[in-house]
């Protein structure tokens, strides 16, 4: 159930996140619970050429589908159906997204809570991120696929790693601070139209 | 000479379907060794699905001396890239121990989805060979 601090940020997010609407127009913007049900069906909205570029249509197809599975597996607010227990067993967690045109790039944007317990390793592997070159982005990814799996992994681990070798580089991303126990974490990426990668 | 016991083991087939959206489309055969993953895999936790592949490529090479592996995806993610160079590093075993086993990956052209740069990935870090094939 939605509180109404994060109804305020989401809200926020489209205003403060998607600004500048006479240069840009929205494609996309949802926000809800993004369950598997709801990636199919934006995903086939996506494919049929949404974007009328196969590699772009492609590229953030599979962004899109990267932060749709991080907010659904990891967002701390989620869908719970009635249980009083605090798992995430349903993979609905629930974030905002949204998919907008510039002249010159398309962007990507999400919004979602996170445990404040998580944030500093969030920003520690972004700011990571944001230092490594396309090189060394694909070396680390290399490793991190080739490690041992950790304990309850879930993922691959490499989702934002992919996300980067797919988009301009700096990884955007804010933190707002909501309350002692969680923050609303902002990430926006671009893509350019004419990137031949 | 390839031996075909006929024993327990079944075809594996598994269809991409309705409710099983993100999957790809499983065509292994007990009889030829031909087995064929296609379509797109973007499940969120793609472990399972892709153990279950492995257990049937375990039983299949623990009667018989060769398989083929042919991968035919357009797409996939990270959870099931992770899955995918597991299966290529339980083949590199395989194959070290001396069953004949080959990878044929098709990607399409051109390479929108940027496939080949993950294929090639794989292949370094577990240094198995693979055939890659334009699909047109």
């Amino acid at each position: 159930m939605e509180n109404q601090v994060t109804r305020i940020l989401h809200n926020t997010f489209l205003d403060n996140y998607l600004f500048d609407y006479n240069s840009s127009s929205l494609l996309i913007y949802y926000k809800g619970s993004f369950s598997n049900k709801v990636l199919e069906k934006i995903g086939k909205f996506l494919k049929k050429d949404l974007i009328p570029f196969p590699r772009l249509n492609k590229k953030i197809f599979a962004i899109f589908i990267e932060l749709a599975q991080n907010i659904g597996r990891y967002s701390s607010e989620a869908n719970f159906f009635g249980q009083s227990d605090n798992h995430n067993t349903y993979n609905e967690g629930i974030g905002s997204f949204a998919l907008y045109e510039t002249p010159n790039t398309y962007v990507l944007s999400t919004g979602n809570l996170v445990n404040n317990y998580n944030t500093k390793k969030i920003i520690d592997s972004f700011n990571k991120i944001n230092t490594l070159d396309y090189s060394e982005l694909r070396k680390l990814k290399k490793e991190i696929l080739n490690a041992p799996k950790v304990h309850l992994q879930k993922g691959a681990n490499i989702g934002f790693i992919q996300i980067a070798l797919k988009s301009e580089k700096p990884i955007k991303f804010d933190i707002q601070d909501i309350n002692t126990e969680y923050s609303y974490i902002v990430l926006t990426f671009n893509i350019k139209k004419n990137a031949a990668k | 000479m390839q031996q075909n016991n006929i024993c327990s083991l079944k075809d594996l087939l598994i269809k991409r379907s309705g409710n099983d959206f993100f999957i790809p489309n499983i065509n292994f055969s007990a009889k030829t060794g031909k087995c064929i993953i296609e379509g797109e895999s973007y499940l969120e936790e793609a472990f399972e699905f892709y153990d279950n592949l492995a257990e049937w490529i375990k039983e299949y090479l623990s009667i018989n001396s060769s398989i083929e592996i042919i991968f035919k995806l357009t797409y996939f993610n990270t959870s099931s890239s992770r899955s995918i160079i597991d299966l290529f590093k339980l083949l590199k075993q395989y194959k070290e121990e001396g069953k004949a086993v080959k990878i044929d990956w098709y990607y399409e052209n051109p390479d929108d989805g940027d496939i080949l740069i993950e294929v090639e990935d794989f292949m370094e870090e577990t240094n198995m060979e693979v055939n890659l094939l334009s699909l047109k």
